[in-house]
C-alpha cells in the first residue's frame, strides 16, 4: 500500500516529467536535421510550417532503356515507391550531396539500396525547387530538376 | 468534502485551470472513480501486449528489413548479428508486454512492459525516418511505472487511491500535452509565416499546401485529398478548428465536461487526415478513447450538453451568451 512520502514524491516526479516532456520536446524544434526530434522526446512538429516553394530532392532510377523513372512511379524497379521513409532518406542524401558529406551520404545510400532497391540498380539524384501546388496540378519532375549524383547499387563512392 | 493536499505548483496550476479530476470528491465518487482508473490501466497494459502480439505474423519479414540506422536505445544492436539483435528486440517487446499485462500489479513488470515498448519503437523507427504512432503509449508506459503498490486493489486505501488517481491523471496528460505541443508549433509557424508575408495555416492555401506536399513525397491519391485542394476556402473553417482542438487541448485535462467535444473532435480531425492525407494513427485515437471517454476517471460521465460547451475556452463566453448568463 501506499504511504503519504511516496506519493508526494510521485507527484513531483510525474510534474517534473510531464513539464519536462513538454520543454524537451519544444527544444527540439532546433534538431531539424533529427526530425525535430531528440528521441523520444519530440516537438510534435507535424504540418508546422506550410511548404512553399523549396528545394527538394527527388530520386530516378534508370529502366532497361535507360530512360529515368521517377522513385514514386517505378514500381516493379523498387521496392515500396510510395514508402514516406524512402522520400525522407532521399531528402538526407540530396543535402548530404549539397553539403559534399561523404561519410554521411555513404551510411545513408547503404541504408536506402538495402530497404529499396535490387542489386545493380543505377539511380539518379536531382535537386530541384517545388510549389506544392504547382507540382500536386502539373504531376512529375520539374522541368528544371539538376542532376547531382549518378550511383550504382553496391558501388562505394570514389 | 475531502480535500487533497498537493504540492504549491499543482496548487499554483489548480488555481488557474480549476480543480483536478480527483479533488474534493464525496468518498463514494472516490472509489468510484478509482474504480475506472484502475480498469483503464489494466486495458491499456492488454492493449500493448495486443499491439506485440499482432507482430508475431511479421517476424519473419521484420527480421529481413534491410538499412539500419539505430537510434541511442538500439545502439546495442551493432553489437550482435543482424536478424539476432532483430529478434532479441521483438522478444524484449513481446515479453515486456506479457510482463506488463500479468505482473502490472509489480514495478518490475510495468518496467518490462516500458522497457519492451521503447526497444521496440526505437528499433522500428531506425530507417531513416522517425514516425510518431506509439510515442504517446511509450510516454503512458513510462508514466505508469510509478503506480503504486496495491494499485490494483479494489480495497485500497484512500492514500493509495490517491497516489493511483494521480499517476493515472499524469498519463491522461500524455496525450493532451503532445495535441497542445502540434496546436502551438502550427500556430508559431503561422504567425511567422504571416509576418513573411508567406502562405499560413490561417488562410486558405494552408491545408491545400501541405495535402499537396504530403501527397507528392508519397505519390499516392486518396478519396479526399484532391478535393481538399481544389476547395480551399471550403476547407479553411476546418484548418481553424483542428488549431481550436489542438490547441487548447491540455485545457480538457483541467475541464472534464469539455473532453467530449475536444476527443470527438480529434477523433474527426485524425479520420480526416487519413481520407486525404492517408496519415492514421489508430493507438492514439484508442487511447484519446480509451482514457478520456470510456474510463475518464471524473465524478460525473462526459455528455453532450450545453453547458459543457460553455466551459470551453475562449468559445464557452460565447455560449453563456447565447444562453443568457
Amino acid at each position: 500500500m501506499s504511504c503519504l512520502p511516496t506519493y508526494r514524491r510521485t507527484q513531483t516526479i510525474l510534474t517534473v516529467f510531464l513539464i519536462a516532456m513538454f520543454l524537451v520536446g519544444m527544444a527540439a524544434l532546433t534538431n531539424p536535421r533529427g526530425n525535430y526530434e531528440w528521441f523520444p522526446f519530440y516537438s510534435w512538429s507535424m504540418f508546422g510550417l506550410v511548404p512553399q516553394q523549396e528545394t527538394i530532392y527527388r530520386l530516378a532510377v534508370l529502366d532497361s532503356c535507360g530512360h529515368p523513372v521517377d522513385f514514386r512511379d517505378a514500381a516493379g524497379l523498387v521496392n515500396e515507391p510510395g514508402s514516406l521513409a524512402a522520400y525522407h532518406l532521399v531528402q538526407q542524401m540530396g543535402l548530404s550531396i549539397a553539403n559534399q558529406d561523404s561519410r554521411q551520404l555513404s551510411t545513408l545510400r547503404r541504408a536506402f539500396e538495402d530497404s529499396y532497391l535490387q542489386s545493380g540498380t543505377i539511380y539518379q539524384i536531382y535537386q530541384t525547387r517545388e510549389d506544392p501546388l504547382t507540382a500536386w496540378r502539373k504531376s512529375g519532375m520539374a522541368d528544371e530538376a539538376e542532376m547531382i549524383g549518378t550511383f550504382v547499387t553496391g558501388e562505394k563512392l570514389p | 468534502m475531502n480535500a487533497v493536499n498537493t504540492p504549491g505548483l499543482l496548487k499554483r496550476l489548480r488555481q488557474v485551470f480549476g480543480s483536478t479530476p480527483s479533488d474534493t470528491l464525496l468518498w463514494s465518487s472516490h472509489v468510484r472513480i478509482f474504480q475506472q482508473a484502475r480498469w483503464g490501466v489494466i486495458v491499456i497494459y492488454a492493449f500493448q501486449l495486443y499491439l506485440a502480439l499482432k507482430t508475431i505474423p511479421q517476424w519473419s519479414g521484420m527480421a529481413s528489413r534491410e538499412g539500419l540506422l539505430p537510434l541511442w536505445p538500439v545502439a546495442w544492436m551493432n553489437a550482435l548479428p543482424y536478424e539476432t539483435a532483430i529478434y532479441a528486440v521483438l522478444m524484449l517487446f513481446l515479453t515486456g508486454s506479457l510482463l506488463g499485462a500479468v505482473l502490472g500489479r509489480y514495478r518490475i513488470g510495468r518496467i518490462a512492459a516500458f522497457f519492451g515498448l521503447l526497444q521496440f519503437v526505437a528499433w522500428n523507427n531506425s530507417y531513416g525516418k522517425i514516425g510518431h504512432s506509439l510515442h504517446v503509449l511509450l510516454f503512458i508506459s513510462f508514466v505508469l511505472i510509478f503506480l503504486p503498490t496495491g494499485w490494483h486493489l479494489k480495497a485500497s486505501n484512500r492514500t493509495t487511491r490517491q497516489h493511483t488517481l494521480f499517476t493515472y491523471w499524469s498519463a491522461q496528460a500524455v496525450p493532451l500535452i503532445a495535441y497542445s505541443m502540434a496546436g502551438m508549433v502550427k500556430v508559431g509557424c503561422g504567425i511567422y509565416q504571416l509576418a513573411v508575408g508567406q502562405a499560413s495555416v490561417f488562410g486558405p492555401e494552408g491545408l491545400p499546401r501541405h495535402v499537396a506536399d504530403r501527397l507528392l513525397q508519397t505519390g499516392s491519391e486518396t478519396l479526399l485529398g484532391p478535393w481538399v485542394i481544389e476547395n480551399a476556402w471550403l476547407v479553411l473553417p476546418g484548418m481553424w478548428i483542428t488549431l481550436y482542438l489542438e490547441l487548447f487541448a491540455l485545457y480538457a485535462l483541467f475541464r472534464p465536461a469539455t473532453r467530449i467535444w475536444f476527443v470527438g473532435g480529434l477523433l474527426i480531425f485524425h479520420a480526416a487526415s487519413y481520407f486525404t492525407m492517408t496519415i492514421w494513427f489508430p493507438q492514439n485515437c484508442f487511447l484519446l478513447l480509451l482514457l478520456m471517454l470510456l474510463f475518464p476517471a471524473t465524478a460525473r460521465r462526459p455528455a453532450l450538453t450545453l453547458s459543457s460547451l460553455q466551459s470551453l475556452p475562449l468559445l464557452g463566453a460565447f455560449f453563456r451568451t447565447v444562453n443568457g448568463h
